[in-house]
């Protein structure tokens, strides 16, 4: 099997992951497409591709989360750049007499309010990850990982209570 | 924010995604891809050809005190575009390294963005005035009150309404890397 076909098999089997994290972050921001976000990284992927193959250390699904979470985070950091009016009215607080889809979308502007390691902590914590591969994917200490997700739930408890 | 909340965001993250999604070539042109390689390249093209035309040029240049302007502009320049160039380089080669930890790759990027910060200051503080002090020996308006007056003027213009932007960027940004190694 060659190079390009081991990577689109890869691409294949992680489709669902790849997408999951582009939905994550094309919902908390209006002027990110998931679309969009699922190709740039796809190229990242295929770019560093070669880098992970001479990396028996690292997982694959380690090295497929780091990449799609960095490419989402430098995509944002440029939206933010360019000069946009946000769509969402401020977030004051999660009513009680909303549907599930506007409660879930409120959720999302609570944590676009978090800073960008923040968003991707809780990303990882709601994708049922272990705290020992979210310490993988960070780059951080597991006791680490276990005091940073603490804090941001209360952050965004006080965020929504505001 | 409970946990069914958590479990409503839990559902909808984990919702049916992916599958329709096609794989096509980048949409982004290739120099738009590699300008800040590109831009690298051409400061360090400029470091090198700035010495070199004063150097050749030294014979006929008199050290008259306009010509020292000239000169020290020159210098400060080259040197300036070759620090520059380098970095933007590393940048650009920092910048595609998706590969590494989350938490790495947020530093690695803050500290880039505060050194782009720090170029804007010295800009601002340094070769904007020195640029403006030496521009009038290239027109040999050095004797115009006149241009004194504009150029002063533009200046402080510039200085008041940039330098707080750029200071508060630069608190920020220290206290985002600040907050990142705790």
């Amino acid at each position: 099997m060659t190079n390009e076909q081991q990577f689109l098999e890869l691409l294949n089997e992680n489709r669902q992951r790849i997408g999951s994290i582009c939905r994550y972050y094309a919902s908390m921001d209006t002027c990110l497409s998931a679309e969009d976000l699922f190709q740039e990284i796809s190229l990242n992927l295929w770019r560093s591709y070669p880098k992970f193959v001479k990396r028996p250390d690292c997982q694959l699904s380690t090295w497929v989360y780091r990449v799609a979470l960095n490419v989402c985070i430098s995509q944002s950091r440029k939206k933010d750049n360019q000069t946009h009016q946000p769509i969402n009215e401020e977030v004051t607080g999660l009513s009680e007499n909303t549907t599930e889809q506007e409660q879930v979308q409120q959720l999302y502007q609570l944590i676009q309010k978090l800073n960008q390691e923040e968003q991707a902590l809780i990303y990882l914590y709601l994708d049922d990850k272990s705290h020992k591969e979210i310490a993988d994917i960070m780059g951080i200490s597991v006791s680490n990982v276990g005091t940073k997700i603490q804090r941001i739930k209360l952050k965004l408890k006080q965020l929504s209570n505001e | 924010m409970n946990d069914m909340d958590l479990t409503l965001l839990k559902q909808d993250i984990k919702a049916e995604m992916g599958s329709d999604f096609s794989i096509s070539l980048p949409k982004k042109s290739w120099l738009k891809q590699h300008r800040n390689g590109i831009s690298g390249i051409i400061c360090l093209a400029v470091a090198v050809l700035l010495p070199t035309l004063l150097v050749l040029q030294m014979k006929q240049i008199a050290l008259t005190p306009y010509n020292l302007g000239v000169i020290t502009f020159t210098v400060v320049l080259a040197w300036y575009c070759l620090v520059k160039g380098i970095f933007t380089l590393l940048f650009q080669a920092k910048e595609t390294e998706f590969g590494t930890s989350v938490h790495q790759y947020l530093i690695t990027n803050a500290y880039n963005r505060l050194y782009f910060v720090y170029e804007r200051m010295v800009w601002l503080w340094f070769l904007a005035p020195v640029l403006l002090a030496t521009f009038p020996s290239f027109l040999g308006l050095y004797d115009s009150i006149t241009y004194w007056i504009i150029a002063s003027i533009v200046y402080l213009v510039a200085l008041v309404s940039f330098s707080r932007p750029l200071w508060r960027k630069m608190k920020q940004l220290k206290k985002e890397i600040h907050q990142l190694n705790k």
